[in-house]
């Protein structure tokens, strides 16, 4: 754990914490932005640079674009001092218990085998070797059989390893998603569009 | 084997007779009218009575081994000669034939007389479905060879008698008075299914084991292995039978419906709580006389409760006004005089009064049923007098079965019952004081039985009615006259080919003898002179109640008036009031019942029971509006309620992965 | 990175996760409860890739991709919902709109 996972954690955390507690609707806007980028960059150090870029371009860029659009066009103003009632208390108590609760939990190794050790690179004594298919589609440079592990990951590139299963090995679901999205893009063509009759309601 | 087939057939044609009738009067008799009805009621009891006929003169010139015949209809449940078994049995033997005999040609009279009687009555078809049905039912009591059956025609009998007490619906006493009878009778056949259920479990062979049959023969042939003489069970068993003779044939203390039964047309009266079903008690002991003789304590239960009710009756029929409860409580009384004979072991003599009684009652019910239709329905007999010069042969009918009642001399009635008393000073120490009881009994018998003849048919009419009065018509007159001549001759015709003064020697008791015969606990014979010292008493007994009743009823005589007079209040105010039975069952089962079932009514029904399920409805009902809260439609909520559950998850999984 | 930063990373989504869904209940604004929402898939993202980097799998950037284009649809229509709502002229309050209610 170095000190850069550190503090961009903590900012993403207080980026978070932004989010729900303004009380100006852009301001939460803003925040959430901010936390995005700071999640890209976690995504960088965890070797996922493909999926770095992605966050920044369409969520950040594509999507928060659309939020402050709706929030400049609507003005919705600023909302009342929140109630500190019942529900609040239950959603505090639950996120302090759930995230200490699940902290221990992976800590403790639930989640993984505990004897596990992180392997970096197949060269690794106990670290087997499984092909890494994208690689070989990709007609990646480095023409002997790649694995999974970062280090060797980082060897040939991240963005072929995952366009490669992405056309491959999860093919259909990639081209579901495009359908969902032509889907979504009509849904909201349709139910924003105007009357013909054009008598626009108040 | 022809023998069991001939006679399983006539037994067989003898219970479908009257069924037959029955269905065709309830099915057809509205459509097909007054007259069809008229010729299938009587008409089914007359082939009956014939085919009752035959089936006598078959049990007579049969021989002495033959005698006892028993015709297995079929076998309903046989589980092997030491397992259960139960079957539709018939027994014909003596004793049946005389039932038998007495049902058919009795109830052919009257049903004769019921076609005149109800005349004018819309019903008659239901009349006299009924009424076939009451002979159906008392033939398959005195047929059946297997308790079992003997049971379901006691019950039948029962529901038959509801039905015609109950025969005017209309009228609200005469459904209390039907209610009143079936309920009483009930509790007799409680008695007789416990008896039967003992007697089913306590049977055993010669060998020792358990026989499982409650078919008549079978009982009383193993009755000497299974009971030990005197023992608890066989009294316990015993004390039940008569319990459901008691109530059966109107005893104490189960009597209270037979007066209130006098709610129903004069017929029923007569055919059925006079000839037959009041007898069906006495039947019923003197057919289960194995097993009584077996326990002479039930034995003695039953005479002293036999001639305390004929006590009874006898003291309460001198003060009731109404002509009909008069003779109710006749039978009543007499029907304790056989009850009293066959406890203590005369079953013939029993018998014996058993058939003379049904002559002169049924005779006696049905002039007052002229009598009374003379009187456009009246019944109170202080409203009549000098209807005897109105009614010259009803009068004499009447008389002849009154003098019958009373034991006059070579009228029917006197040979039973001094045949009766005749026994009763030879049975055991306790029994001269019941002959005493007797005789007075037999004071009272004389004394109501000349009072009612003297008050209804003589002096001077006391209302306006009786001068109108006058005979009926021929299907009303033919069968009294018929009884009232058969009221004089009967006794001398049954008695008479043998000895005058041979008490216990009758064409009845030689008939009968192969069925008692082997009776231990039948009483010996007095001896002659014994015998006739009782019979004489006896006779100067009745002769003075007569007596007495002609000086103060019909001559009127100031003197014997003034004695009436100056009996102290009690007597009188007991003979009224019925001793006050009635009065003390309702304070002490009517009341409390009533009282039980209003609180059932008013506390139990409403809080404790409908509360309950009330209460559960109510439960479910509150705990679903309790959750539909749930449901605000705010998302917030429900979000906060998925919020929750993920947090329950996740502490699950930490308990399962621990 | 090494394996001790694993469950910090973990514990880092888990509590994004659940001031996304803190700021769905207690949040009146109707955008900015979608926000919350939005909050929620991001941090589901970091558990996906976190847990792709330590296990050795290719497969949890493979979902994560997913749930970006899914987001990016939901939020489309989400938004036309509003702007719909909106429209009508009714409050931005999440509270009034409880047809739901029985």
């Amino acid at each position: 754990m170095n000190a850069l996972t550190a503090i961009v954690g903590v900012l993403a955390l207080i980026s978070a914490i932004g989010v729900v507690s303004f009380r100006s609707t852009i301001y939460c806007a803003l925040s959430l932005v901010t936390n995005m980028v700071f999640l890209a960059v976690l995504f960088l150090l965890l070797n996922a640079q493909f999926l770095a870029a992605v966050q920044v371009i369409i969520y950040a860029g594509a999507v928060m674009v659309l939020f402050v659009f709706i929030i400049a066009l609507l003005s919705p103003g600023a909302e009342d001092t929140p109630r500190l009632d019942l529900r609040f208390l239950v959603g505090l108590v639950a996120v302090f218990y759930v995230t200490l609760q699940i902290f221990f939990l992976v800590g403790n190794g639930s989640t993984y085998q505990k004897g596990a050790v992180a392997c970096t690179s197949a060269a690794q004594q106990q670290c087997v070797k499984t092909p890494l298919r994208g690689a070989q589609v990709g007609q990646v440079s480095q023409p002997q059989q790649l694995s999974y592990f970062p280090d060797d990951v980082d060897a040939a590139g991240n963005v072929q390893t995952v366009g490669g299963q992405l056309f491959t090995t999860f093919l259909v679901p990639f081209e579901i998603t495009s359908l969902l999205l032509f889907v979504a893009a009509i849904g909201a063509v349709y139910l924003t569009r105007h009357h013909l009759t054009g008598a626009r309601r108040t | 084997m022809t023998n069991v087939v001939l006679m399983g057939g006539l037994a067989g044609a003898l219970l479908l007779l009257p069924v037959i009738g029955c269905l065709l009067n309830g099915l057809l008799g509205d459509r097909l009218g007054r007259r069809f009805v008229n010729w299938v009621g009587p008409g089914a009891v007359a082939l009956a009575f014939v085919v009752a006929v035959i089936i006598l003169v078959q049990v007579v010139g049969a021989d002495s081994a033959h005698k006892t015949i028993t015709v297995r209809f079929w076998d309903w449940i046989n589980l092997g000669p030491n397992g259960l078994q139960l079957g539709f049995d018939v027994t014909i033997d003596p004793l049946t034939v005389v039932m038998i005999m007495v049902i058919t040609g009795v109830g052919f009279l009257i049903h004769v007389y019921s076609v005149g009687y109800m005349e004018h009555d819309p019903d008659v078809a239901r009349f006299f479905s009924y009424m076939n049905l009451f002979i159906f039912s008392m033939l398959l009591l005195v047929l059946a060879g297997d308790m079992l059956w003997l049971i379901v025609g006691w019950a039948l009998v029962a529901l038959s008698s509801y039905l015609l007490i109950g025969f005017w619906w209309r009228r609200p006493s005469a459904v209390v008075a039907a209610r009143k009878a079936f309920i009483t009778q009930v509790i007799g056949d409680v008695a007789l299914v416990i008896a039967a259920f003992m007697i089913l479990v306590n049977l055993r062979g010669q060998d020792g084991r358990g026989i499982f049959s409650i078919s008549l023969p079978t009982v009383f042939y193993n009755a000497q292995f299974s009971f030990a003489h005197g023992s608890v069970v066989i009294t316990a068993i015993c004390i039940l039978l008569a319990v459901g003779a008691f109530a059966k044939s109107a005893q104490f203390p189960l009597h209270t419906w037979l007066p209130d039964a006098m709610e129903g047309p004069t017929p029923v009266s007569a055919l059925i709580h006079a000839a037959t079903m009041v007898t069906a008690g006495v039947y019923l002991i003197a057919r289960f006389h194995t097993l009584f003789d077996l326990a002479p304590i039930a034995q003695g239960m039953v005479a002293c409760v036999g001639m305390g009710t004929a006590l009874m009756a006898g003291v309460i029929a001198l003060s009731q006004v109404d002509i009909k409860r008069v003779i109710a409580y006749s039978t009543m009384s007499q029907i304790g005089l056989m009850i009293f004979a066959v406890g203590i072991g005369a079953y013939t003599a029993g018998m014996f009064h058993f058939v003379t009684h049904a002559v002169f009652k049924a005779l006696l019910f049905m002039a007052a049923g002229n009598v009374i239709h003379a009187m456009n329905d009246e019944q109170d007999i202080r409203l009549m007098g000098g209807l005897g010069d109105r009614m010259r042969n009803t009068e004499r009918a009447f008389i002849a079965g009154s003098l019958a009642l009373a034991g006059i001399p070579i009228f029917a009635g006197w040979f039973s019952k001094e045949d009766i008393l005749g026994f009763g000073t030879v049975a055991g120490p306790a029994i001269p004081a019941l002959f005493i009881v007797g005789l007075i009994v037999n004071v009272l018998t004389g004394l109501y039985a000349i009072r009612l003849w003297a008050v209804v048919f003589r002096g001077e009419p006391q209302t306006a009615r009786p001068f109108q009065a006058h005979e009926p018509g021929r299907t009303m007159l033919w069968p009294v006259m018929i009884l009232g001549g058969l009221s004089v001759v009967l006794g001398i015709v049954i008695q008479w080919p043998f000895q005058i003064l041979g008490f216990s020697a009758h064409f009845l008791s030689s008939f009968m003898d192969p069925v008692f015969s082997s009776a231990t606990g039948v009483v010996t014979e007095p001896s002659t002179f014994r015998g006739a010292l009782a019979l004489a008493i006896g006779t100067i007994a009745s002769l003075i109640g007569v007596g007495a009743a002609v000086r103060i009823w019909y001559e009127k005589k100031p003197q014997a008036q003034e004695v009436v007079a100056r009996l102290p209040r009690l007597l009188p105010q007991l003979s009224w009031h019925k001793f006050y039975f009635d009065e003390l069952y309702d304070a002490v089962l009517v009341r409390p019942s009533r009282a039980a079932a209003s609180t059932a009514r008013r506390i139990l029904e409403p809080r404790v029971f409908d509360g309950w399920v009330r209460g559960v409805t109510q439960l479910f009902a509150d705990i679903s509006i309790d959750f539909r809260g749930v449901e605000t439609g705010l998302i917030r909520d429900y979000a906060t309620g998925m919020l929750i559950f993920a947090g329950v998850f996740v502490a699950v999984g930490y308990l399962i992965t621990r | 990175m090494s394996l001790d930063a694993f469950p910090w990373l973990i514990g880092l989504s888990t509590a994004i996760f659940m001031l996304g869904a803190l700021g769905v209940l207690i949040r009146r604004n109707p955008l900015v409860v979608f926000m919350s929402i939005e909050l929620m898939l991001n941090a589901v993202n970091l558990a996906f890739v976190t847990f792709g980097r330590f296990l050795n799998s290719e497969d949890g950037q493979i979902f994560a991709f997913m749930v970006v284009v899914v987001a990016a649809s939901e939020v489309v229509v989400g938004l036309a919902l509003i702007t719909t709502v909106f429209r009508t002229g009714r409050d931005l309050d999440v509270d009034d709109l409880s047809e739901m209610r029985e």
